[in-house]
Protein backbone atom coordinates (compact mmCIF):
# COMPACT_ATOMS: atom_id res chain seq x y z
CA UNK A 1 0.00 0.00 0.00
CA UNK A 2 1.25 3.07 -0.85
CA UNK A 3 -0.36 7.25 -0.53
CA UNK A 4 -0.22 8.08 -3.83
CA UNK A 5 -1.53 11.66 -3.09
CA UNK A 6 -4.75 10.86 -1.80
CA UNK A 7 -4.57 11.14 1.56
CA UNK A 8 -4.11 7.28 2.41
CA UNK A 9 -1.70 8.58 5.63
CA UNK A 10 -4.24 10.53 6.73
CA UNK A 11 -7.17 7.90 7.11
CA UNK A 12 -5.36 5.23 8.03
CA UNK A 13 -4.11 6.81 11.23
CA UNK A 14 -7.47 8.67 11.58
CA UNK A 15 -9.04 4.98 11.65
CA UNK A 16 -6.35 4.25 14.63
CA UNK A 17 -6.70 6.81 16.16
CA UNK A 18 -10.15 6.69 16.81
CA UNK A 19 -10.43 2.50 17.60
CA UNK A 20 -7.44 3.39 19.83
CA UNK A 21 -8.86 6.38 21.39
CA UNK A 22 -5.67 8.15 20.82
CA UNK A 23 -4.61 11.77 19.52
CA UNK A 24 -3.72 11.59 15.65
CA UNK A 25 -0.52 13.05 16.57
CA UNK A 26 0.16 9.52 18.67
CA UNK A 27 -0.20 7.48 15.24
CA UNK A 28 2.83 6.77 12.91
CA UNK A 29 2.03 5.24 9.93
CA UNK A 30 4.54 3.74 7.39
CA UNK A 31 3.95 2.67 4.18
CA UNK A 32 5.51 1.32 1.42
CA UNK A 33 7.97 -0.68 2.57
CA UNK A 34 8.36 -4.19 0.89
CA UNK A 35 8.70 -5.97 5.07
CA UNK A 36 5.15 -5.02 5.14
CA UNK A 37 2.52 -7.33 4.77
CA UNK A 38 0.71 -7.65 1.11
CA UNK A 39 -1.68 -4.71 0.91
CA UNK A 40 -4.58 -3.81 -2.19
CA UNK A 41 -2.14 -1.23 -3.40
CA UNK A 42 -3.84 2.13 -4.38
CA UNK A 43 -5.80 1.92 -7.69
CA UNK A 44 -9.32 0.41 -8.34
CA UNK A 45 -11.00 2.25 -5.48
CA UNK A 46 -9.72 -0.54 -3.51
CA UNK A 47 -6.93 1.23 -1.10
CA UNK A 48 -9.20 3.41 1.35
CA UNK A 49 -11.72 0.65 2.09
CA UNK A 50 -9.86 -1.95 2.18
CA UNK A 51 -6.55 -0.49 4.29
CA UNK A 52 -8.88 1.43 6.80
CA UNK A 53 -10.87 -2.02 7.15
CA UNK A 54 -7.09 -4.18 7.65
CA UNK A 55 -5.88 -1.07 10.33
CA UNK A 56 -9.55 -1.63 12.08
CA UNK A 57 -8.69 -5.13 12.35
CA UNK A 58 -5.56 -5.00 13.71
CA UNK A 59 -6.89 -1.97 16.35
CA UNK A 60 -9.51 -4.63 17.30
CA UNK A 61 -6.74 -6.98 18.15
CA UNK A 62 -4.58 -5.00 19.79
CA UNK A 63 -7.02 -3.66 21.99
CA UNK A 64 -8.01 -7.39 22.74
CA UNK A 65 -4.02 -7.79 23.60
CA UNK A 66 -4.01 -4.76 25.32
CA UNK A 67 -7.07 -5.63 27.72
CA UNK A 68 -5.41 -8.73 28.29
CA UNK A 69 -2.35 -7.21 29.29
CA UNK A 70 -3.69 -5.42 32.05
CA UNK A 71 -5.84 -7.73 33.01
CA UNK A 72 -9.20 -6.57 31.97
CA UNK A 73 -11.82 -7.77 29.57
CA UNK A 74 -11.64 -6.31 26.80
CA UNK A 75 -15.69 -5.97 26.01
CA UNK A 76 -15.78 -4.25 28.94
CA UNK A 77 -13.11 -1.55 28.20
CA UNK A 78 -13.24 1.65 27.10
CA UNK A 79 -10.18 3.50 25.19
CA UNK A 80 -10.25 7.19 25.43
CA UNK A 81 -8.04 9.97 25.65
CA UNK A 82 -5.02 7.37 25.97
CA UNK A 83 -6.55 5.74 28.10
CA UNK A 84 -7.91 2.28 28.94
CA UNK A 85 -10.74 2.65 31.16
CA UNK A 86 -13.17 -0.59 32.85
CA UNK A 87 -15.57 0.00 35.63
CA UNK A 88 -13.37 2.59 38.04
CA UNK A 89 -9.61 1.61 37.00
CA UNK A 90 -8.09 3.24 34.21
CA UNK A 91 -4.64 3.00 32.73
CA UNK A 92 -2.59 4.80 30.65
CA UNK A 93 -2.21 2.92 27.15
CA UNK A 94 0.87 2.64 26.93
CA UNK A 95 1.48 0.85 30.33
CA UNK A 96 0.28 -2.23 28.52
CA UNK A 97 2.90 -2.72 26.44
CA UNK A 98 5.61 -2.78 29.72
CA UNK A 99 8.05 -0.30 28.41
CA UNK A 100 8.66 -2.80 25.17
CA UNK A 101 6.32 -3.37 22.09
CA UNK A 102 3.22 -4.78 21.89
CA UNK A 103 2.72 -5.82 18.34
CA UNK A 104 -0.19 -7.57 16.54
CA UNK A 105 -0.76 -8.52 12.99
CA UNK A 106 -4.37 -9.32 11.26
CA UNK A 107 -5.81 -10.21 8.22
CA UNK A 108 -8.69 -8.90 6.52
CA UNK A 109 -10.27 -11.52 3.79
CA UNK A 110 -13.71 -11.50 1.83
CA UNK A 111 -14.39 -14.78 1.43
CA UNK A 112 -17.17 -15.33 -1.72
CA UNK A 113 -18.54 -11.68 -1.01
CA UNK A 114 -18.45 -10.62 -4.47
CA UNK A 115 -20.31 -13.44 -5.63
CA UNK A 116 -23.01 -12.86 -3.59
CA UNK A 117 -22.85 -9.10 -3.84
CA UNK A 118 -22.57 -6.43 -6.70
CA UNK A 119 -20.36 -3.59 -4.99
CA UNK A 120 -20.52 -0.33 -6.50
CA UNK A 121 -20.22 3.32 -5.96
CA UNK A 122 -22.57 5.56 -7.79
CA UNK A 123 -22.27 9.09 -8.74
CA UNK A 124 -23.59 11.84 -11.05
CA UNK A 125 -21.53 14.51 -12.88
CA UNK A 126 -23.01 17.85 -14.17
CA UNK A 127 -21.31 20.06 -16.79
CA UNK A 128 -21.53 23.45 -17.83
CA UNK A 129 -19.83 24.43 -21.04
CA UNK A 130 -19.26 27.56 -23.22
CA UNK A 131 -18.60 26.91 -26.88
CA UNK A 132 -17.24 30.14 -28.59
CA UNK A 133 -19.91 30.80 -31.68
CA UNK A 134 -16.70 31.95 -33.99
CA UNK A 135 -13.62 30.02 -32.95
CA UNK A 136 -15.41 26.87 -31.88
CA UNK A 137 -13.31 27.20 -28.59
CA UNK A 138 -14.93 24.99 -25.80
CA UNK A 139 -14.41 25.69 -22.24
CA UNK A 140 -15.99 24.49 -19.49
CA UNK A 141 -17.76 26.43 -17.12
CA UNK A 142 -19.36 24.56 -14.09
CA UNK A 143 -18.41 21.07 -13.02
CA UNK A 144 -20.66 19.37 -9.84
CA UNK A 145 -20.06 15.70 -9.24
CA UNK A 146 -22.46 13.86 -6.49
CA UNK A 147 -21.20 10.90 -5.45
CA UNK A 148 -22.47 8.29 -2.79
CA UNK A 149 -19.75 5.95 -1.54
CA UNK A 150 -20.39 5.06 1.74
CA UNK A 151 -18.92 6.21 4.26
CA UNK A 152 -16.75 9.03 3.35
CA UNK A 153 -13.69 8.38 5.81
CA UNK A 154 -11.82 12.04 5.13
CA UNK A 155 -14.80 14.34 3.60
CA UNK A 156 -11.62 17.27 2.79
CA UNK A 157 -9.41 14.42 1.14
CA UNK A 158 -12.37 12.64 -0.63
CA UNK A 159 -13.10 16.06 -2.36
CA UNK A 160 -10.24 16.90 -3.28
CA UNK A 161 -9.44 13.17 -4.53
CA UNK A 162 -12.82 13.51 -6.57
CA UNK A 163 -12.13 17.17 -7.48
CA UNK A 164 -8.47 15.99 -9.03
CA UNK A 165 -10.25 13.06 -10.92
CA UNK A 166 -12.75 15.38 -12.11
CA UNK A 167 -9.64 17.55 -13.47
CA UNK A 168 -8.46 14.40 -15.45
CA UNK A 169 -11.69 13.71 -16.98
CA UNK A 170 -11.74 17.16 -18.32
CA UNK A 171 -8.17 16.89 -19.93
CA UNK A 172 -9.32 13.24 -21.30
CA UNK A 173 -12.44 15.25 -23.04
CA UNK A 174 -11.22 18.09 -24.06
CA UNK A 175 -7.17 18.10 -24.64
CA UNK A 176 -5.44 14.96 -24.85
CA UNK A 177 -4.50 12.78 -26.79
CA UNK A 178 -1.03 10.59 -27.66
CA UNK A 179 -0.43 11.08 -31.29
CA UNK A 180 1.34 8.13 -32.86
CA UNK A 181 3.15 8.16 -35.74
CA UNK A 182 2.57 4.57 -37.17
CA UNK A 183 4.84 4.72 -40.22
CA UNK A 184 7.84 5.43 -37.88
CA UNK A 185 6.71 4.05 -34.63
CA UNK A 186 7.21 7.26 -33.13
CA UNK A 187 5.15 8.52 -30.46
CA UNK A 188 4.80 12.05 -31.66
CA UNK A 189 3.57 13.82 -28.39
CA UNK A 190 5.58 12.11 -26.40
CA UNK A 191 5.96 14.78 -23.45
CA UNK A 192 4.15 17.33 -21.42
CA UNK A 193 5.00 20.09 -23.94
CA UNK A 194 2.80 18.24 -26.61
CA UNK A 195 0.51 16.17 -24.60
CA UNK A 196 -1.81 18.40 -23.08
CA UNK A 197 -3.16 18.28 -19.40
CA UNK A 198 -5.03 20.69 -17.98
CA UNK A 199 -3.71 24.07 -16.48
CA UNK A 200 -5.59 26.19 -13.83
CA UNK A 201 -7.02 28.41 -16.89
CA UNK A 202 -8.80 25.36 -17.96
CA UNK A 203 -10.15 24.08 -14.46
CA UNK A 204 -13.49 25.56 -13.60
CA UNK A 205 -15.67 26.20 -10.69
CA UNK A 206 -16.02 22.51 -9.26
CA UNK A 207 -18.02 21.08 -6.50
CA UNK A 208 -18.69 17.58 -4.82
CA UNK A 209 -21.67 16.53 -2.91
CA UNK A 210 -20.80 13.00 -0.76
CA UNK A 211 -24.24 11.77 0.12
CA UNK A 212 -24.81 10.86 3.91
CA UNK A 213 -24.60 6.70 3.05
CA UNK A 214 -22.92 3.82 4.92
CA UNK A 215 -22.73 1.00 3.12
CA UNK A 216 -22.87 -1.99 5.64
CA UNK A 217 -21.88 -4.90 3.30
CA UNK A 218 -19.13 -3.57 1.11
CA UNK A 219 -16.21 -3.28 4.50
CA UNK A 220 -16.07 -3.17 8.13
CA UNK A 221 -15.99 0.47 7.55
CA UNK A 222 -18.80 0.70 5.98
CA UNK A 223 -17.38 2.45 3.14
CA UNK A 224 -15.58 2.44 -0.27
CA UNK A 225 -13.63 3.68 -2.71
CA UNK A 226 -13.95 7.18 -5.05
CA UNK A 227 -11.10 7.24 -7.21
CA UNK A 228 -12.90 6.42 -9.78
CA UNK A 229 -15.96 7.46 -9.05
CA UNK A 230 -14.50 11.17 -9.71
CA UNK A 231 -13.49 10.21 -13.27
CA UNK A 232 -15.81 8.14 -14.78
CA UNK A 233 -19.01 10.32 -16.48
CA UNK A 234 -17.08 13.67 -16.58
CA UNK A 235 -16.15 12.54 -19.94
CA UNK A 236 -19.60 11.99 -21.28
CA UNK A 237 -21.29 14.48 -19.05
CA UNK A 238 -18.83 16.92 -21.66
CA UNK A 239 -19.76 15.53 -24.69
CA UNK A 240 -23.53 15.29 -23.79
CA UNK A 241 -23.34 19.43 -23.10
CA UNK A 242 -20.89 19.95 -25.70
CA UNK A 243 -23.90 18.31 -28.00
CA UNK A 244 -26.35 20.56 -26.02
CA UNK A 245 -24.52 23.71 -26.75
CA UNK A 246 -23.87 22.96 -30.37
CA UNK A 247 -26.16 20.20 -32.07
CA UNK A 248 -23.15 18.34 -32.75
CA UNK A 249 -21.83 14.85 -31.99
CA UNK A 250 -18.50 14.25 -31.10
CA UNK A 251 -17.84 10.52 -31.25
CA UNK A 252 -14.03 10.65 -30.38
CA UNK A 253 -12.10 12.08 -27.08
CA UNK A 254 -10.61 14.24 -27.21
CA UNK A 255 -13.00 16.74 -28.26
CA UNK A 256 -10.80 19.55 -30.42
CA UNK A 257 -12.20 21.62 -32.83
CA UNK A 258 -10.38 20.75 -35.70
CA UNK A 259 -13.22 17.88 -35.28
CA UNK A 260 -16.56 19.83 -34.86
CA UNK A 261 -15.53 23.27 -36.84
CA UNK A 262 -17.44 22.31 -40.35
CA UNK A 263 -20.35 21.86 -38.60
CA UNK A 264 -21.12 24.57 -36.43
CA UNK A 265 -23.50 27.16 -37.78
CA UNK A 266 -21.57 29.60 -40.11
CA UNK A 267 -20.34 33.28 -38.68
CA UNK B 1 24.39 17.88 -22.96
CA UNK B 2 27.72 18.15 -24.37
CA UNK B 3 30.23 20.31 -23.12
CA UNK B 4 30.24 23.76 -23.79
CA UNK B 5 33.00 27.03 -23.00
CA UNK B 6 31.32 29.98 -22.66
CA UNK B 7 31.99 33.67 -21.73
CA UNK B 8 30.04 36.88 -21.06
CA UNK B 9 30.33 40.36 -23.65
CA UNK B 10 29.94 43.65 -22.42
CA UNK B 11 28.29 45.09 -25.98
CA UNK B 12 26.72 43.55 -28.75
CA UNK B 13 29.24 44.44 -30.94
CA UNK B 14 31.81 42.69 -28.87
CA UNK B 15 29.41 39.57 -29.10
CA UNK B 16 28.94 39.90 -32.82
CA UNK B 17 32.98 39.93 -32.51
CA UNK B 18 33.18 37.13 -29.81
CA UNK B 19 30.42 34.99 -32.28
CA UNK B 20 33.40 35.82 -35.74
CA UNK B 21 36.16 34.48 -33.52
CA UNK B 22 34.70 31.20 -32.63
CA UNK B 23 33.12 29.28 -35.02
CA UNK B 24 30.39 27.13 -33.75
CA UNK B 25 29.12 29.62 -30.64
CA UNK B 26 25.56 30.66 -30.00
CA UNK B 27 24.69 33.85 -28.48
CA UNK B 28 22.54 32.93 -25.03
CA UNK B 29 20.15 35.63 -23.23
CA UNK B 30 17.36 34.14 -21.47
CA UNK B 31 18.09 30.60 -22.45
CA UNK B 32 14.63 29.42 -22.43
CA UNK B 33 14.30 27.69 -25.81
CA UNK B 34 18.12 27.39 -26.63
CA UNK B 35 18.82 25.23 -22.54
CA UNK B 36 16.07 23.08 -24.03
CA UNK B 37 17.85 22.45 -27.57
CA UNK B 38 20.84 22.03 -25.95
CA UNK B 39 19.49 19.29 -23.23
CA UNK B 40 17.86 17.09 -25.97
CA UNK B 41 21.13 17.77 -28.64
CA UNK B 42 19.14 19.57 -31.18
CA UNK B 43 21.65 22.18 -30.81
CA UNK B 44 24.92 21.36 -29.90
CA UNK B 45 27.01 24.79 -29.84
CA UNK B 46 30.39 24.30 -29.01
CA UNK B 47 30.86 28.31 -27.11
CA UNK B 48 28.17 30.23 -25.63
CA UNK B 49 28.26 34.09 -25.67
CA UNK B 50 26.21 35.55 -22.98
CA UNK B 51 25.03 38.45 -24.20
CA UNK B 52 22.56 39.60 -20.98
CA UNK B 53 24.95 42.10 -19.53
CA UNK B 54 25.17 44.47 -23.36
CA UNK B 55 22.90 47.00 -21.57
CA UNK B 56 20.51 46.67 -23.90
CA UNK B 57 17.82 46.06 -21.30
CA UNK B 58 15.93 50.11 -22.10
CA UNK B 59 12.96 51.14 -23.82
CA UNK B 60 13.25 54.26 -25.45
CA UNK B 61 11.32 57.10 -27.70
CA UNK B 62 12.51 57.68 -30.64
CA UNK B 63 12.44 61.35 -32.82
CA UNK B 64 9.95 59.94 -34.83
CA UNK B 65 7.21 58.93 -32.15
CA UNK B 66 7.73 55.11 -31.72
CA UNK B 67 9.80 53.46 -28.96
CA UNK B 68 13.10 51.63 -29.82
CA UNK B 69 13.04 47.94 -27.73
CA UNK B 70 16.29 47.63 -26.35
CA UNK B 71 17.23 43.40 -27.58
CA UNK B 72 17.74 42.22 -24.01
CA UNK B 73 14.37 43.89 -22.72
CA UNK B 74 12.25 41.01 -20.97
CA UNK B 75 8.67 39.76 -21.90
CA UNK B 76 7.49 41.25 -18.70
CA UNK B 77 9.13 44.11 -18.75
CA UNK B 78 8.09 44.91 -22.04
CA UNK B 79 4.73 44.07 -21.84
CA UNK B 80 4.32 45.42 -18.07
CA UNK B 81 5.63 48.84 -19.57
CA UNK B 82 3.44 51.63 -19.16
CA UNK B 83 3.86 53.28 -23.06
CA UNK B 84 3.50 49.82 -24.26
CA UNK B 85 0.32 49.05 -22.85
CA UNK B 86 -1.30 52.22 -23.65
CA UNK B 87 -0.15 53.00 -27.01
CA UNK B 88 1.06 49.12 -28.52
CA UNK B 89 -1.52 47.11 -26.41
CA UNK B 90 -1.22 44.51 -29.15
CA UNK B 91 1.72 43.84 -28.49
CA UNK B 92 1.36 43.17 -24.64
CA UNK B 93 -1.48 41.19 -25.20
CA UNK B 94 0.31 38.66 -27.65
CA UNK B 95 3.54 38.74 -25.11
CA UNK B 96 1.02 37.56 -21.86
CA UNK B 97 -0.70 35.21 -24.57
CA UNK B 98 2.47 33.22 -24.59
CA UNK B 99 4.46 30.47 -22.35
CA UNK B 100 3.99 31.37 -18.57
CA UNK B 101 5.53 33.87 -16.02
CA UNK B 102 8.20 32.63 -15.33
CA UNK B 103 9.16 31.92 -18.58
CA UNK B 104 8.70 35.44 -19.80
CA UNK B 105 11.01 37.09 -16.79
CA UNK B 106 13.49 35.10 -18.40
CA UNK B 107 12.96 35.33 -22.30
CA UNK B 108 14.53 38.25 -24.26
CA UNK B 109 12.38 40.29 -26.82
CA UNK B 110 15.90 39.02 -29.52
CA UNK B 111 15.53 35.36 -28.33
CA UNK B 112 11.89 35.82 -28.61
CA UNK B 113 12.21 36.27 -32.30
CA UNK B 114 14.57 33.87 -32.74
CA UNK B 115 12.49 31.03 -30.40
CA UNK B 116 12.60 27.68 -33.08
CA UNK B 117 9.83 25.76 -34.35
CA UNK B 118 7.78 23.24 -31.69
CA UNK B 119 7.05 20.28 -34.67
CA UNK B 120 7.44 16.92 -32.70
CA UNK B 121 9.90 15.51 -35.62
CA UNK B 122 12.07 18.75 -35.05
CA UNK B 123 12.32 18.32 -31.33
CA UNK B 124 13.32 14.35 -31.50
CA UNK B 125 16.68 13.27 -32.79
CA UNK B 126 15.93 10.08 -33.80
CA UNK B 127 13.59 11.14 -36.38
CA UNK B 128 14.74 12.79 -40.02
CA UNK B 129 14.19 16.79 -40.26
CA UNK B 130 15.37 18.68 -42.65
CA UNK B 131 15.56 21.48 -40.32
CA UNK B 132 18.05 19.80 -37.94
CA UNK B 133 19.84 17.30 -40.52
CA UNK B 134 19.38 18.87 -44.22
CA UNK B 135 18.39 16.37 -46.74
CA UNK B 136 17.06 13.70 -44.64
CA UNK B 137 13.45 14.37 -45.25
CA UNK B 138 10.31 15.60 -43.44
CA UNK B 139 8.38 12.94 -41.69
CA UNK B 140 5.80 15.94 -40.76
CA UNK B 141 4.56 15.52 -44.28
CA UNK B 142 1.62 12.88 -44.03
CA UNK B 143 2.56 12.63 -40.58
CA UNK B 144 1.26 14.39 -37.52
CA UNK B 145 0.48 17.59 -38.59
CA UNK B 146 -2.14 19.05 -36.69
CA UNK B 147 -0.30 21.52 -35.27
CA UNK B 148 1.82 22.54 -38.75
CA UNK B 149 1.89 25.05 -41.60
CA UNK B 150 -0.68 25.91 -44.15
CA UNK B 151 1.18 28.90 -45.50
CA UNK B 152 4.81 29.14 -47.03
CA UNK B 153 5.41 25.90 -46.48
CA UNK B 154 7.38 23.80 -48.47
CA UNK B 155 7.31 19.90 -49.45
CA UNK B 156 10.81 20.37 -47.24
CA UNK B 157 9.38 21.72 -44.50
CA UNK B 158 5.97 22.33 -42.59
CA UNK B 159 7.01 24.49 -39.60
CA UNK B 160 5.63 27.08 -37.99
CA UNK B 161 7.06 30.22 -36.72
CA UNK B 162 5.73 29.59 -32.75
CA UNK B 163 5.44 32.42 -31.66
CA UNK B 164 3.20 35.37 -30.14
CA UNK B 165 5.37 38.84 -30.05
CA UNK B 166 6.22 38.55 -33.38
CA UNK B 167 2.79 38.39 -34.87
CA UNK B 168 1.96 41.48 -32.83
CA UNK B 169 5.30 43.16 -34.07
CA UNK B 170 4.19 42.36 -37.67
CA UNK B 171 0.62 44.65 -37.44
CA UNK B 172 2.87 47.42 -36.18
CA UNK B 173 5.32 47.18 -39.09
CA UNK B 174 8.73 46.94 -36.27
CA UNK B 175 11.99 47.06 -37.51
CA UNK B 176 14.72 44.78 -36.26
CA UNK B 177 18.34 46.35 -35.65
CA UNK B 178 21.76 44.51 -35.55
CA UNK B 179 25.04 44.98 -35.71
CA UNK B 180 27.75 42.85 -37.72
CA UNK B 181 31.31 41.85 -36.45
CA UNK B 182 32.94 44.65 -38.80
CA UNK B 183 30.55 47.46 -36.86
CA UNK B 184 28.00 47.97 -39.60
CA UNK B 185 24.71 48.61 -38.64
CA UNK B 186 21.60 46.76 -40.53
CA UNK B 187 17.77 47.32 -40.22
CA UNK B 188 15.80 44.56 -41.11
CA UNK B 189 11.79 44.75 -41.32
CA UNK B 190 9.99 42.19 -39.23
CA UNK B 191 7.84 41.18 -42.87
CA UNK B 192 11.45 39.56 -43.74
CA UNK B 193 13.19 38.65 -40.38
CA UNK B 194 11.87 35.10 -40.66
CA UNK B 195 12.55 33.33 -44.15
CA UNK B 196 10.10 31.12 -45.36
CA UNK B 197 11.15 27.76 -46.12
CA UNK B 198 11.88 26.62 -49.22
CA UNK B 199 14.51 23.86 -50.12
CA UNK B 200 16.76 25.73 -47.28
CA UNK B 201 14.19 25.28 -44.12
CA UNK B 202 18.07 24.84 -41.80
CA UNK B 203 17.89 28.80 -42.28
CA UNK B 204 15.11 30.66 -40.71
CA UNK B 205 16.49 33.94 -40.38
CA UNK B 206 17.51 36.80 -42.03
CA UNK B 207 20.43 37.08 -40.05
CA UNK B 208 23.74 36.50 -41.16
CA UNK B 209 26.03 34.05 -38.95
CA UNK B 210 27.32 36.26 -35.78
CA UNK B 211 24.70 39.25 -36.24
CA UNK B 212 23.65 40.51 -32.75
CA UNK B 213 20.20 42.17 -32.91
CA UNK B 214 20.10 45.13 -31.21
CA UNK B 215 16.56 46.28 -30.84
CA UNK B 216 13.40 46.09 -32.11
CA UNK B 217 12.04 49.59 -32.99
CA UNK B 218 8.11 50.14 -33.33
CA UNK B 219 7.06 53.05 -35.25
CA UNK B 220 4.36 55.58 -34.07
CA UNK B 221 1.26 54.19 -32.65
CA UNK B 222 -1.68 53.50 -34.55
CA UNK B 223 -4.71 54.46 -32.90
CA UNK B 224 -7.86 51.84 -32.62
CA UNK B 225 -8.51 48.56 -30.99
CA UNK B 226 -5.87 46.65 -30.05
CA UNK B 227 -6.79 43.22 -30.54
CA UNK B 228 -5.08 39.59 -30.56
CA UNK B 229 -6.72 36.13 -30.19
CA UNK B 230 -5.42 33.01 -29.75
CA UNK B 231 -6.93 29.99 -30.37
CA UNK B 232 -5.10 26.80 -28.68
CA UNK B 233 -6.40 23.23 -26.99
CA UNK B 234 -6.28 24.66 -23.51
CA UNK B 235 -6.41 28.10 -22.07
CA UNK B 236 -2.88 28.72 -21.29
CA UNK B 237 0.20 27.29 -21.34
CA UNK B 238 -0.15 25.87 -25.36
CA UNK B 239 1.13 26.85 -28.68
CA UNK B 240 -1.21 28.76 -31.01
CA UNK B 241 -3.26 26.90 -33.62
CA UNK B 242 -4.08 30.00 -34.93
CA UNK B 243 -3.94 33.56 -33.76
CA UNK B 244 -5.66 37.16 -34.69
CA UNK B 245 -3.32 39.95 -34.35
CA UNK B 246 -5.11 43.15 -35.38
CA UNK B 247 -5.55 47.39 -35.22
CA UNK B 248 -9.44 47.49 -36.27
CA UNK B 249 -11.23 50.79 -36.27
CA UNK B 250 -15.03 51.06 -35.08
CA UNK B 251 -15.77 49.85 -38.52
CA UNK B 252 -13.62 46.57 -38.29
CA UNK B 253 -11.61 47.97 -40.85
CA UNK B 254 -7.01 48.02 -40.25
CA UNK B 255 -4.72 45.66 -40.63
CA UNK B 256 -4.44 42.02 -39.06
CA UNK B 257 -1.34 39.07 -39.06
CA UNK B 258 -2.20 35.87 -38.78
CA UNK B 259 0.07 33.60 -35.87
CA UNK B 260 0.54 29.49 -35.88
CA UNK B 261 0.01 29.54 -39.57
CA UNK B 262 3.47 29.88 -41.22
CA UNK B 263 6.86 29.93 -41.14
CA UNK B 264 6.59 33.38 -40.15
CA UNK B 265 3.67 36.31 -38.91
CA UNK B 266 1.43 35.91 -42.35
CA UNK B 267 0.40 39.28 -43.47
CA UNK B 268 -1.19 40.06 -46.62
CA UNK B 269 -2.03 43.60 -48.13
CA UNK B 270 -5.11 43.06 -49.99
CA UNK B 271 -6.16 40.85 -47.41
CA UNK B 272 -5.64 44.33 -44.90
CA UNK B 273 -8.02 45.95 -47.65
CA UNK B 274 -10.41 43.59 -47.53
CA UNK B 275 -11.64 44.21 -44.52
CA UNK B 276 -13.85 44.68 -42.50
CA UNK B 277 -15.11 41.70 -45.29
CA UNK B 278 -13.21 39.33 -42.55
CA UNK B 279 -14.75 35.81 -44.78
CA UNK B 280 -13.06 38.11 -47.69
CA UNK B 281 -10.12 38.91 -46.19
CA UNK B 282 -9.55 35.49 -44.65
CA UNK B 283 -9.82 33.98 -48.17
CA UNK B 284 -7.56 36.48 -49.50
CA UNK B 285 -4.97 35.68 -46.43
CA UNK B 286 -5.04 32.20 -46.90
CA UNK B 287 -5.04 31.35 -50.44
CA UNK B 288 -2.10 29.00 -51.87
CA UNK B 289 -2.78 27.55 -48.56
CA UNK B 290 -0.59 24.50 -48.82
CA UNK B 291 -2.62 22.11 -46.25
CA UNK B 292 -2.78 18.16 -44.51
CA UNK B 293 -5.49 16.08 -43.93
CA UNK B 294 -4.64 16.92 -40.36
CA UNK B 295 -4.36 20.86 -40.35
CA UNK B 296 -6.82 21.81 -43.33
CA UNK B 297 -8.68 23.35 -40.67
CA UNK B 298 -6.90 26.01 -39.80
CA UNK B 299 -8.33 27.42 -43.15
CA UNK B 300 -11.69 27.88 -41.47
CA UNK B 301 -10.34 28.92 -38.11
CA UNK B 302 -8.44 31.57 -39.42
CA UNK B 303 -11.67 33.04 -41.18
CA UNK B 304 -13.56 32.35 -38.07
CA UNK B 305 -11.35 33.75 -35.52
CA UNK B 306 -10.63 37.00 -38.16
CA UNK B 307 -14.36 37.43 -37.97
CA UNK B 308 -14.72 36.77 -34.06
CA UNK B 309 -11.87 39.55 -33.48
CA UNK B 310 -13.61 41.88 -36.56
CA UNK B 311 -17.21 41.83 -34.63
CA UNK B 312 -15.17 42.82 -31.24
CA UNK B 313 -14.22 45.63 -32.97
CA UNK B 314 -17.39 46.85 -34.24
CA UNK B 315 -18.74 46.62 -30.52
CA UNK B 316 -20.99 43.36 -31.81
CA UNK B 317 -19.51 40.58 -29.27
CA UNK B 318 -17.46 41.72 -25.81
Amino acid sequence: MTDIGTGTYTILAQTAAEVMGLPLSAVSVTLGDSDHPAGPGSGGQWGAANSTSSVYAACVKLRAAVAHKLGLDPERSDFLDGEVRAGNRSYPLGAAAGGGELVVEDTLEYGDLDQTYQQSTFAAHFVEIAVDAYTGETAVRRMLAVCEAGRILNPISARSQVIGAMTMGLGAALTEELAVDTRLGFFVNHDLAGYEVPVHADVPHQEVIFLDTLDPIASPMKAKGVGELGLCGVGAAIANAFYNATGVRVRNYPITLDKYLDKLPPV
Amino acid sequence: MRPFTYERVGTALEAAEAAARRPGATFIAGGTNLLDLMKLEIEAPLHLIDVTRTGLGVIAETDEGGLRIGAMVSNTALASDPRIKRDYALLARAIVAGASGQLRNKATTAGNLLQRTRCSYFYDTDQPCNKRRPGSGCPAVGGVSRQLGILGVSEHCIATYPGDMAVALRVLDAVVETVRADGTLRTIPIADFHRLWGDTPHIETALEPGEVITAVVLPAPLGGAHLYHKVRDRRSYAFALVSVAAVLDGEGCGRFAVGGVAPRPWRVAEADAALPDAAEAARLLTQGARTTAQNAFKVELVARTLAGVVAEAKGEVA
